[in-house]
């Protein structure tokens, strides 16, 4: 019993916030140490381990004995910090700041396509200032740019600064499409090569304002009578299997003749994929990277083109006729809709879901499943080894990457990740020939797979962490 | 033998070197590929540390630059309307025509930079026109009008050839360092923190308590650089150290290395300080030649090597931690602190010391003569001498050392022989980040102690003298417009609060100012000074937010009837 509690002693310090005692982390910052304590402190920029610059100054605390006030969300605790996180000097400065800010914000929220996640907005009312002291003063140079084929739009006279699209396409993915650029109040987010983008949407997923925003969100989708939809993107939205129905049920009333499910191309997407593994992993290459994954497929184009000539599979978009409009949770594709942009299609109809009757989907094909990440993995190597049972394991230091691997013979073993960070790794790893004990790779560049891709409602608890991005593994820079 | 690092591993310097082997003089697209390649840097990196700093251009530009300073001294000698006329370059099309901050040049205001060379504003145009004229509007470089008294640094400064480092030897140089190697390295420290000796930078931490922090941290790597980042508007005192007596630095680098225990030092260097430059480089290399650097110097244990670093235009490279990220190849934001640099997270995460070129300038003299010797020199609390550099409404401009203590107004009258003009409106004293002394304060003495009782500090040095002709708003407004152009850029409240200042000033002057404004803006300066990210921002509203305290009645004249 003592030593257990001598082991807590070492990991945590005290400390007081707001008048009150608290035993926190050791290394953990204000801002965490009151979130486990349940003391809200406005925080709008930070997001951990991909955006950490202590810029909005919206979390500022007051530390007893320091004049100055401190940024919670990157300040580390120390014992006996007295920490006070409500004072008129830290109420009178926060909605200093953020005046500052609005007043370099273009606002028409109304118009505005981020209106709804916008989290300047929400943290304007958590402030709640109340007067606009300051003149609305604009870059000189502020300007609306283009990438993503046209798909994403970046408005600078919205960016906050943040940095998160900067450190997640540079350091975390390694694409590096854009960067800050200049300095004082010409300081501005810029696309430095759009040529390099691979499509994720990942920083439209975490811009926290309209800065980056869908550039068409007006789709002629009366051109189509028919419409596929990769059931992928239901999970993550907690519709459940009635309400999936109900929504098949509004389609038909938006005036969709057919709906179908992306399920049945998901199996003739493993058959076509799997023959084409057969036909590379006979080549003496040893190694085969499966391309499914849209965004994954433009990476290895752009960054890894000697290994195109290793890589198989497609996305089941493909297959899909021309006259078919496919709804999917991905960014990379062109000619698609994505499924945030029918939801809220479908809400502008002002068609109440719930009241509506259950209907199915029509048929493409054959009956077939939906197959992700590990399921995709695990039926092509049932294909090609005829494994009914695998072994999955995590790979050491690679937190997510899995292996499975085969149970008979031949063994065959596939590394799948949901993490372009570590599947970098990995391929850096074939690269310099370092022992590759892979079969297969499997990349899908959003978390948790399709279902976090960049056309689905913007996600909000993100952490570097999330991107499989552990700080303390360099890779390069 | 001397141990060069791959000018890679630096790379501003390598940035430097890229522009001006290109013939547009500008970092273009396909350089900057090659120098991801060769550092392996990504793109994206390169391009938001270029774009960050005002030396570098991602633009072509003409074969000839011409900096012009829009700084407050060169403002005070009418800079404005040269810049008005350079605005319009129709016949100047082998020339780019810059605005550059504080070149450094105050005394010989208004100034200006012609391909590197220091020339006064007046002659621009006419040297535009015809190239030669170069020559007769030169400012004679390393002539900075001096005077001093019981000088420490200054002592011996007119004798010597500063390009010759046996001159140097001969009046002392060396000595200070040689006795160091002989004792351990803690007695060194020892001998500075009994010296009392405080920062001549401006932020004034004891230097004795700053090398024992990093000599107690348990690495085994240590660096120490020395700031000679000199950027604070009218002040000029590090580059007249630099370009009469650059040893001094080497010297004191040494010492201090010796004592914390490091192999490396480094000289920060402002990009716009050419002579500087070119005398530093020629002192290290003769110090290379006579043994005083590189492997087992003058047969001891200790190496050491020195490298300069060339900064590219930014006043926020001055701060400690900003300093240190430029150095490694990045935009120059500062740090959070704690933790500080001296104890472990400084240059390349190692412990680091940063001082000011005055303050290592002190060293040698204090380990040769002792530390009694120096607490001989001044006043309790601030022993030894400052140098100030003197500019503005009065009869004599230059670089004065003086023993901490005097009241600034003897200052004045015996140095600077008095108020040029009517009478005295204030005087700002260290610099533009400072303080604002009224005519009632200047019989304070100046020294630590004596100004923090009205709530001012020394600062840089700088004293920039104002006369009852002078336009505070106006003043304000240069000030206002340098700070804005200065910041890094990072944290919210500095970079759009020093828009703001500068808006609210500009309207002021317009006729538009009311007294809510003026409320708004008090409150805007508070904020800024404790809320702000680093001392930039904590310190831009100083002058500003004083004015409106002790000098209201000068905002008054400017409100909206």
């Amino acid at each position: 019993m003592g030593k257990i509690h001598k082991e807590i002693e070492m990991e945590t310090v005290m400390v007081k916030i707001n008048d009150r005692d608290y035993m926190v982390g050791k290394n953990s910052t204000i801002l965490e140490a009151c979130k486990n304590a349940h003391i809200d402190i406005p925080s709008l920029c930070y997001m951990k381990g991909i955006a950490e610059e202590g810029g909005c100054g919206l979390c500022i605390v007051e530390i007893k004995g320091q004049r100055l006030l401190k940024r919670a969300c990157i300040t580390k605790v120390t014992e006996g910090m007295q920490i006070y996180t409500n004072t008129e000097k830290v109420r009178q400065a926060r909605k200093m700041n953020l005046a500052l800010l609005l007043s370099n914000h273009k606002i028409e929220c109304p118009i505005c396509d981020g209106y709804l996640n916008c989290e300047l907005r929400k943290i304007s009312e958590r402030i709640a200032l109340r007067e606009a002291p300051f003149d609305s003063i604009q870059p000189e140079d502020s300007d609306i740019v283009l990438f993503n084929d046209g798909k994403l739009k970046l408005d600078n006279s919205k960016c906050i600064l943040c940095q998160r699209c900067v450190n997640l396409c540079g350091k975390i993915l390694g694409a590096g499409v854009m960067a800050v650029l200049n300095r004082a109040v010409k300081t501005k987010v810029g696309v430095i090569e759009p040529d390099k983008c691979i499509g994720c949407g990942q920083c439209y997923i975490l811009c926290p304002t309209g800065a980056i925003q869908e550039s068409s969100t007006h789709f002629e989708l009366s051109r189509y009578r028919e419409i596929a939809i990769d059931t992928e993107c239901f999970k993550s939205l907690s519709f459940d299997k009635n309400t999936e129905k109900k929504f098949i049920t509004a389609l038909k009333e938006l005036g969709f003749e057919k709906i179908y499910s992306f399920n049945e191309l998901w199996s003739l997407c493993v058959d076509k994929t799997v023959e084409e593994i057969k036909e590379k992993l006979l080549k003496p290459k040893k190694s085969v990277i499966t391309t499914v994954c849209p965004s994954w497929q433009k990476y290895i184009e752009i960054f890894y083109p000697e290994f195109l000539n290793i890589s198989a599979g497609f996305h089941p978009v493909k297959l899909l006729d021309k006259h078919i409009l496919p709804v999917v949770s991905c960014f990379a594709i062109s000619n698609v809709i994505t499924m945030n942009q029918l939801l809220n299609f479908v809400k502008q109809q002002g068609i109440d879901i719930k009241s509506l009757p259950p209907s199915e989907y029509d048929r493409l094909y054959e009956r077939g499943e939906s197959f992700s990440g590990d399921e995709f993995i695990k039926k092509i190597l049932q294909k090609l080894t005829n494994s009914e049972k695998f072994n999955v394991t995590s790979v050491r230091g690679l937190n997510k990457v899995k292996e499975i691997k085969t149970i008979s013979s031949p063994i065959l073993r596939a590394a799948v990740t949901d993490s372009l960070y570590q599947a970098r790794i990995l391929l850096e790893r074939i690269k310099k020939q370092k022992s590759n004990p892979y079969q297969i790779i499997h990349v899908m560049v959003c978390p948790e797979g399709c279902s976090g891709g960049g056309g689905m409602p913007q996600k909000k608890n993100i952490s570097g962490s999330y991107y499989g991005f552990e700080s303390r593994k360099r890779f390069s820079w | 033998m001397r141990k060069k690092t791959g000018s890679s591993r630096l790379l501003l310097n390598f940035l430097h070197e890229v522009q001006n082997q290109s013939p547009e003089k500008y970092l273009k697209h396909e350089d900057l590929l090659k120098v991801s390649k060769a550092t392996g840097i990504p793109l994206w990196r390169l391009y938001s540390t270029a774009s960050f700093y005002s030396m570098f251009s991602l633009k072509p530009r003409k074969k000839h630059i011409v900096r012009i300073c829009s700084s407050l001294a060169c403002y005070l000698e009418g800079s404005e309307k040269y810049i008005n006329i350079f605005k319009n370059p129709e016949c100047y099309d082998k020339y780019t025509i810059e605005e550059s901050s504080c070149l450094g040049l105050c005394a010989q205001a208004p100034s200006a930079m012609v391909d590197e060379i220091p020339v006064s504003l007046r002659d621009v145009e006419g040297i535009l026109r015809n190239p030669e004229k170069i020559k007769k509007g030169f400012l004679k470089q390393g002539s900075e009008n001096f005077k001093s008294f019981n000088p420490v640094i200054m002592k011996n400064i007119q004798e010597i050839n500063p390009e010759s480092i046996e001159d140097y030897i001969k009046i002392g140089g060396y000595e200070g360092f040689k006795k160091a190697v002989k004792m351990l390295p803690e007695n060194v420290i020892d001998i500075i923190k009994n010296s009392e000796l405080k920062g001549r930078g401006g932020a004034g931490f004891p230097t004795g308590l700053k090398w024992e922090t990093a000599k107690r941290a348990k690495d085994k790597i240590k660096y120490i650089i020395c700031n000679a980042d000199e950027g604070e508007p009218g002040t000029f005192k590090d580059r007249a150290i630099m370009e009469n007596n650059p040893h001094l630095v080497i010297e004191g680098l040494l010492i201090g290395g010796y004592a914390i225990g490091a192999k490396r030092g480094f000289i920060y260097l402002r990009g716009e300080y050419s002579l500087s430059h070119n005398r530093l480089s020629k002192a290290i290399d003769s110090a290379y030649e006579k043994g005083f650097l590189g492997r087992n110097i003058l047969g001891t244990d200790f190496s050491f090597d020195i490298e300069i670093i060339t900064g590219a235009g930014s006043y926020i490279c001055g701060e400690e931690t900003a300093l240190i990220e430029s150095i490694e190849g990045k935009r120059g934001q500062a740090r959070n602190r704690p933790p500080f640099p001296p104890e472990c997270c400084g240059l390349w995460g190692k412990p680091t010391v940063v001082n000011n070129v005055e303050t290592l300038a002190n060293i040698p003299f204090i380990v040769k003569n002792s530390a009694n010797w120096f607490k001989q020199i001044g006043v309790d609390g601030s022993y030894g001498t400052k140098l100030f550099s003197i500019i503005g409404d009065v009869n004599w401009k230059g670089v004065v050392e003086h023993p901490f203590g005097l009241p600034l107004s003897e200052v004045i009258d015996k140095f600077a022989e008095g108020v040029k003009g009517d009478r005295l409106k204030c005087i700002i004293l260290g610099g533009v980040s400072g303080s604002l002394i009224i005519p009632e304060e200047i019989q304070t003495p100046v020294d630590f102690k004596s100004l923090a009782k009205i709530g001012a500090g020394p600062g840089s040095g700088s004293i920039i003298v104002l006369n009852s002709s002078r336009n505070l708003i106006k003043v304000l407004k240069n000030i206002a417009y340098f700070f804005r152009h200065e910041s890094c850029g990072r944290c919210v409240t500095c970079r759009i609060g020093t828009h703001q200042i500068y808006n609210i000033i500009d309207k002021f002057l317009s006729g538009n100012g009311t007294h809510e404004e003026l409320k708004i803006l008090e409150n805007l300066c508070l904020t800024m000074s404790s809320a702000s990210f680093c001392g930039l921002g904590q310190t831009a509203p100083n002058i500003i937010y004083q004015s409106l305290r002790k000098m209201r009645n000068e905002w008054e004249k400017f409100i909206r009837r």
